[in-house]
């Protein structure tokens, strides 16, 4: 993900802003990281530039 | 409701996410143009709820400045791979702040959503004022929408497809002002986000 998308996104559950912790970027881009949300304190993981913002009770499969 | 397919039909689309392209047709942009003007702000920032592989974000990418949203890590791997800007998220539960887009589009995904009347909330609120929601699918009431309604049955998927009067409906039901632009086999239905004035 580009960085410019943390101006949009923000935590499913409650809404509120998310911090973004990269931990790979390539050209501009966060490969892997995670997102965490100031408010509940949940983080959500980025995996091959992708963040993954499902509520967690989703998050492994359907 | 959940088929053998899973929620939302999600793990048929990870498995058929490199096919899928193959089969459905490249998807031109006339019918954003139009439920875009019966918007009352200038649209740039799109939400492309549901949009798997990104099929309808890549040619809405001319003009606008989509974001793909979809449950399926497998669909989403393709849309990234077309370097379009990606989340993965439930529609239920948009991952989005308020007012985040211009306008919001589920294109040929209405259909398959879990929770249509969550997903047209959650669009709702997240399109700023004056913005749009737009669903495009087939209509269940014409004969060759009848006739993809039975194929996605036969497939056992969880899908239920919508007419175009009870989408405008859904819509209305949201607080949005809404009107059927396109009638027939594919239908259009648009509603705007009404001003707080």
């Amino acid at each position: 993900m580009k960085e410019s998308l943390m101006e949009i996104v923000c935590c499913p559950m409650d809404k509120h802003d998310l911090e973004l912790d990269a931990d790979e970027r390539d050209d501009g881009e966060i490969i892997s990281g995670t997102l965490t949300c100031t408010d509940c304190g949940e983080s959500y993981p980025i995996e091959d530039g992708i963040p993954n913002l499902l509520p967690p009770d989703m998050r492994d499969g359907a | 409701m959940t088929g053998w397919l899973g929620r939302g039909d999600v793990q048929f689309f990870d498995r058929v996410a490199r096919l899928y392209d193959v089969f459905m047709p490249p998807s031109g942009t006339d019918w954003a143009t139009a439920a875009f003007d019966f918007a009352d702000r200038p649209v740039e920032r799109v939400l492309d709820l549901a949009g798997g592989t990104g099929r309808v974000s890549a040619a809405l990418a001319h003009d606008y400045d989509p974001v793909v949203a979809d449950v399926s890590a497998g669909m989403l791997t393709r849309a990234h791979d077309r370097g379009l800007p990606t989340v993965r998220a439930d529609a239920g539960r948009l991952p989005l702040r308020d007012d985040a887009v211009d306008a919001a589009v589920v294109v040929d995904a209405y259909h398959h959503l879990p929770d249509r009347a969550a997903a047209i909330r959650e669009a709702a609120r997240v399109v700023a004022p004056g913005g749009v929601v737009v669903i495009r699918d087939f209509d269940p009431t014409t004969l060759p929408g009848r006739g993809i309604a039975a194929s996605e049955a036969l497939f056992g998927m969880d899908s239920e497809f919508v007419a175009a009067d009870a989408a405008a409906q859904a819509l209305t039901r949201a607080g949005l002002q809404a009107r059927v632009l396109d009638r027939g086999t594919v239908y259009t239905a648009v509603g705007r986000v009404p001003r707080a004035d």
